[in-house]
């Protein structure tokens, strides 16, 4: 059993070097086969190991050591695997997420010449990715997280003929990148504290106190802004919405579902030091409300279909970091598994609807789609309906309810003296719900409903659609392995990551549970009377200035309207936009202070050091033979003298 | 002494007897193939005996020889590389019909056997006579070139001239030791009673230097470059590796692997520094790739100076990485110019020749890459761990300045392999001429074997490494005419505080 857990990463590895290795000579569609197929190989594997695990045939957690890579005085390293819960749920979503995603790519790339290259990368990241969940060893990790991160970099400029993809792509490795250098220097504090970066030995030495709290407090804060850079929450939070340039497919696997999940899955890992880091989980807090409370903001003014999805990655992604701030991480890698469920079903249909309606992304631009396409309608409505967490019937419901309880309860202590109010975080949270459904549901009514404005062409091919179906049909019943007690006592999914966790969802008001149900109804309400009916003002291509004052006779809808469109968030924009400036005009000064000038004094020698060595190289016998006399009489004049 | 006591590592004799049957056979008829089987017979053979000897070394250590894991192991990096670069100039010299050169495998014999003479040796003699014929036979094989006769004629008159120059002060210098001394142990000379300290300190400064030059430290590495670029590809190679382990050998049989005399510190110090920082920066405008290879050579020397100047627990174990990293990797640069030279006319010199290489030949340029990072230190090659190693070294005896400069030198180190791959990478226009398939076998398995060495020392440096740790060196003890008791240890052991 042991020895299938290296062929978890082995079959996409080997996808990758036989695709590369074959340099143009596999065409596409065979590369995509394969790549689906090692894909699916994989899932099967983890699949075998999950069934080993339910009938009790292996114990976990379960540890496969595949060599030792160092080992001086003071520091080991070993590139190890091991198998827990929470890793082997991260292979099901990174491995039966990916084979839908990959099945879905054959028939989404199969007209681009360089398909072949798009399933290297694609395999190469999904190995990547696992190795980065089933590390044993912070620096295996690390391998995967800058494994994601190159193939991240790849995708995002697959089609490099544009410069703006290009441009796009850089974004994301630079920001992220900061992201990892801080990771580094964390893993690094931990290494000099610890000798050794093993998940297993840190934890213990974190709860046998044998670290110092700086040190901890240090390393989590650290560690906390490589996870922040890699799931763009703020302030790194820009990357992804250009990130959209990729493909759809990638944007669906690593955009939304796994790759800006690696953070949340990291800290959920070493959910042991942050909870001994209180700073560090109020901040993971404070940030992951703002965060989703920004970016559904912005979701909500956005015209380009895969930037509303992305913004709203963006903010689920907060719910997750808001999750983890209060200590819930099994309500976090719960929201995980139902995010990557609907929001890769959502970028799926996008895609297909994108490529029916000629690559046009302005959703006001769509309308009336539901009539050429009813089954994706039917696909993102139930997408949209999870994202939005319609209750009962959808997944994302149970996982968000999950994480509210969890924030009612919550206490996270920034200092001793300054306490943030779970409440408080509740109410905010709530209000991202309601946000969210006013966003995604202004979505679905702009595209699908109303008059068409680009007629559709072309068929979605069945390797589109089923992939759709699977997501849509995991999207409504993968909520139901953990319930609320009030509904229905289930907790497969807390009783399976933390066996020796208490209980969740313990007896609390039932009135919360109804605000988190009825909540989002009460979005998708609104965002029908606004963009539902059909009214010709707010289906129109949004201008700047006003004009739709008189035509809503409603106060409290005008007031959203105002908001959607113009007001609000554009002055929130604004100002946000106005302190980054200034912050970043401060920062250049700074730079200009210090930076720059080190950085040109570093050329300076650079290019005068070359200069003179260049010079001293004229190709002439006697100067040589010169210069070695005076190094002589030099070296021969400084050991007398000393 | 020299009668009644005759210790010999195996590999000379084996390798004298090589050559003088391939001078036999070359006097009887001329043949390239049939010489440069010789020339492989005879590496092959004294693999073999590499760790075999006539004789028992005198007990009181007096010999001219001696044989141990430092010795071997250098020897046997030696003969491989050596095997490879024969390799490397088999095409060249069979298709090369119209001007047989039976002179080349002779003269690599030769050199190998300086080389291995110099790693062996135990007394001045010997290490004087290896680096001497070791030079002379460079001088030839470095003008053995037919076309682009007048470059390789002039690179072969300046190695003649400086290595003239820096075998005098290697000389000088032993006389003067011998004079002092008595002796001609190949120890730093501890003054006789009656002769000024000073003189000593003179007799190891000047033989100091003469290693120097012939490692390439700046400021005694002028002749490199030039006589690098003018060299054939291979032979380029065996300068920049085989000469150089062999030298850097002596080096660390000279002084021992312990601390240096006071007096040198400050010298070796200012010579590590410059080496880097020379090497690099010299290698940052360089757009022949023979000439940045150069470059980069010397840098590495100036890498390994760091390890050699670092005595502690880490050293052996530096040094002896380090030399089959830099070896594999600077072999590997070297194999795939040669497969890919005939192409690109200029023996593959120019680094814009090799436009686009990804696209036409992607299997050479991903090895050429692995090579490149290998050189520059990046993790999955086995030249991340030498320099790991380098740097551990450095970290334990707290060599701050140096560590420094050697980030600094690995930093505009990858400016300058990482934009090799850049030109490689870079498809826009298409290559000068479309790269001729021809058959190459030799040079491909050589290409991939070097690919996987770099990469499995990498990934999995503990089984692949740690067989060759520790390669002891043995320290010649020091002797005077008097015989009085060896004063060496008293040199050794002082620990002074570094000049800078």
């Amino acid at each position: 059993m042991a020895a299938l857990l290296p062929l978890v990463v082995v079959w996409p590895l080997a996808a990758t070097v036989i695709v590369f290795l074959s340099a143009g000579r596999i065409k596409g569609r065979s590369a995509g086969i394969l790549a689906t197929g090692a894909v699916g190989l994989s899932a099967m594997t983890g699949g075998v190991l999950a069934a080993g695990f339910m009938s009790g045939a292996v114990t976990y957690p379960l540890h496969v050591t595949l060599w030792e890579w160092m080992r001086v005085p003071g520091f080991s390293a070993t590139i190890a695997f091991a198998l827990d819960p929470v890793s082997l749920v991260m292979i099901a979503v990174v491995t039966i997420v990916g084979f839908l995603i990959h099945l879905y790519a054959i028939g989404y790339m199969a007209a681009d010449p360089g398909s072949a290259r798009f399933f290297g990368c694609m395999t190469l990241f999904v190995a990547a990715m696992l190795v980065l969940v089933l590390a044993s060893d912070l620096l295996c990790l690390f391998i995967g997280w800058e494994g994601v991160g190159l193939c991240s970099y790849l995708l995002i400029g697959f089609w490099y003929d544009s410069p703006a993809n290009t441009a796009a792509a850089r974004k994301a490795f630079y920001i992220t990148r900061i992201g990892d250098v801080a990771m580094l220097c964390g893993l690094l504090m931990m290494a000099t504290a610890t000798a050794s970066l093993q998940i297993d030995g840190l934890l213990f030495a974190v709860t046998a106190g044998q670290l110092s709290p700086a040190v901890m407090t240090g390393s989590a804060l650290l560690l906390l802004t490589g996870a922040l850079a890699k799931s763009a929450q703020i302030p790194f939070q820009s990357w992804l919405p250009d990130a959209m340039a990729g493909p759809t497919p990638t944007s669906a696997l690593i955009h939304a579902a796994t790759m800006v999940t690696a953070g949340v899955y990291l800290l959920a890992r070493l959910h042991g030091l942050f909870a001994a880091a209180a700073p560090a989980m109020a901040i993971m807090a404070a940030i992951g409300m703002l965060t989703l409370l920004v970016a559904a903001c912005t979701a909500l003014v956005q015209s380009d279909l895969k930037r509303i999805l992305a913004w709203s990655t963006i903010s689920q992604l907060g719910y997750m970091y808001l999750a983890l701030g209060v200590g819930a991480w099994q309500a976090a890698l719960f929201h995980l598994v139902t995010h990557a469920c609907f929001k890769a079903l959502l970028f799926l249909c996008a895609g297909a609807i994108i490529a029916r309606v000629d690559h046009e992304q302005d959703i006001f631009r769509m309308g009336g789609l539901r009539r050429f396409m009813p089954g994706v309608t039917a696909a993102f409505v139930i997408g949209a309906g999870a994202l939005a967490a319609l209750p009962l019937v959808t997944a994302g419901f149970y996982s968000k309810e999950m994480i509210l309880s969890a924030v009612w309860r919550g206490q996270p202590v920034l200092t001793p003296d300054f306490i943030l109010s779970g409440h408080l975080l509740w109410g905010g949270a709530l209000f991202g719900a309601l946000l969210t459904a006013l966003y995604i549901f202004r979505c679905v009514f702009l595209v699908f409903y109303g008059q068409e404005k680009t007629v559709p062409t072309g068929r979605t091919r069945w390797v589109m659609a089923v992939p759709l179906g699977c997501l849509a049909f995991l999207s409504v019943f993968v909520g139901c392995v953990e319930m609320p007690g009030d509904i229905a006592p289930v907790h497969l999914f807390t009783r399976f990551v933390d066996p020796a966790g208490m209980a969740f969802h313990p007896h609390e008001p039932v009135w919360l549970l109804l605000a988190g149900a009825i909540t989002p109804v009460a979005g998708a309400g609104i965002a029908w009377i606004v963009w539902g009916r059909s009214g010709p003002v707010t289906r129109t291509i949004p201008e700047t200035g006003g004009g739709t004052d008189d035509l809503l006779p409603v106060m409290p809808l005008r007031f959203v309207v105002r908001i959607t469109r113009y007001d609000l968030p554009d002055r929130l924009a604004a100002a946000a936009g106005w302190m980054t400036r200034a912050t970043s005009r401060m920062m250049m000064r700074a730079r200009r202070a210090a930076l720059h000038l080190a950085a040109e004094r570093t050329a300076m020698v650079g290019r005068e050091g070359t200069v003179v060595l260049v010079r001293m190289q004229n190709g002439r016998v006697r100067w040589y033979a010169g210069w070695i006399v005076a190094g002589l009489g030099a070296a021969l004049a400084w050991a007398m003298l000393s | 002494m020299i009668g009644h006591d005759i210790f010999l590592p195996a590999p000379l004799p084996v390798l004298s007897a090589g050559t003088m049957v391939m001078l036999l056979a070359i006097a009887w008829r001329r043949s390239v193939i049939r010489s440069l089987v010789i020339a492989v017979v005879t590496l092959l053979a004294a693999l073999v005996s590499v760790s075999h000897a006539f004789g028992t070394p005198p007990a009181d250590g007096t010999g001219l020889f001696v044989q141990d894991r430092w010795a071997i192991y250098t020897a046997l990096l030696i003969l491989l590389s050596v095997l490879c670069i024969v390799f490397m100039s088999w095409r060249d010299l069979v298709r090369d019909a119209a001007h047989p050169t039976d002179e080349y495998p002779l003269l690599m014999m030769l050199g190998t056997l300086g080389a291995t003479s110099m790693v062996f040796s135990a007394s001045y003699m010997p290490f004087f006579l290896g680096v001497e014929i070791l030079g002379i036979s460079l001088m030839g094989l470095i003008a053995s070139r037919h076309y682009r006769f007048a470059q390789a004629t002039e690179a072969a008159m300046k190695y003649l001239i400086l290595s003239g120059v820096s075998s005098a002060i290697l000389l000088f210098g032993m006389g003067l030791a011998y004079g002092v001394s008595g002796s001609l142990a190949f120890v730093p000379p501890v003054a006789a009673a009656g002769f000024a300290p000073s003189m000593a300190q003179v007799a190891t400064v000047m033989i100091l230097a003469g290693m120097f030059f012939k490692l390439s430290a700046v400021p005694f590495h002028m002749w490199l470059p030039d006589v690098m670029e003018g060299a054939p590809p291979p032979i380029a190679a065996f300068t920049a590796v085989t000469a150089k382990i062999a030298i850097f050998a002596s080096l660390v049989r000279y002084f021992g692997a312990g601390p240096l005399p006071p007096f040198m510190q400050g010298v070796i110090y200012a010579v590590i520094i410059l080496t880097i920082m020379g090497g690099n920066l010299l290698a940052l405008c360089q757009n022949s790739l023979t000439r940045l290879m150069a470059c980069s050579s010397i840098a590495h020397m100036g890498y390994l100076l760091i390890a050699f100047f670092s005595p502690g627990r880490l050293q052996g174990g530096a040094m002896t990485v380090y030399l089959v990293a830099y070896t594999v990797s600077t072999l590997g640069v070297f194999t795939i110019i040669c497969a890919c030279a005939p192409a690109m006319g200029q023996d593959g010199n120019r680094i814009t020749a090799w436009k686009g290489l990804f696209a036409t030949n992607p299997l050479p340029a991903t090895a050429m890459s692995v090579m490149l990072l290998s050189l520059a230190g990046i993790p999955p090659t086995i030249g991340f761990f030498a320099k790991f190693e380098i740097a551990g070294t450095g970290v334990e005896l707290q060599r701050d300045v140096l560590l420094l400069v050697l980030v600094i030198g690995s930093i505009i180190g990858l400016y300058y392999y990482l934009n090799i791959i850049r030109v490689m990478m870079n498809g826009g226009v298409a290559p000068s001429l479309p790269i001729a398939r021809q058959p190459q076998p030799e040079l491909t398995a050589l290409t991939i074997v070097l690919t996987i060495i770099v990469i499995m020392g990498g990934l999995f440096p503990g089984p692949a490494l740690y067989p060759l740790l520790p390669a002891t060196v043995k320290t010649m003890p020091a002797r005077n005419l008097t015989g009085t008791p060896p004063e060496a240890p008293i040199m050794k052991t002082a620990i002074a505080p570094p000049a800078l």
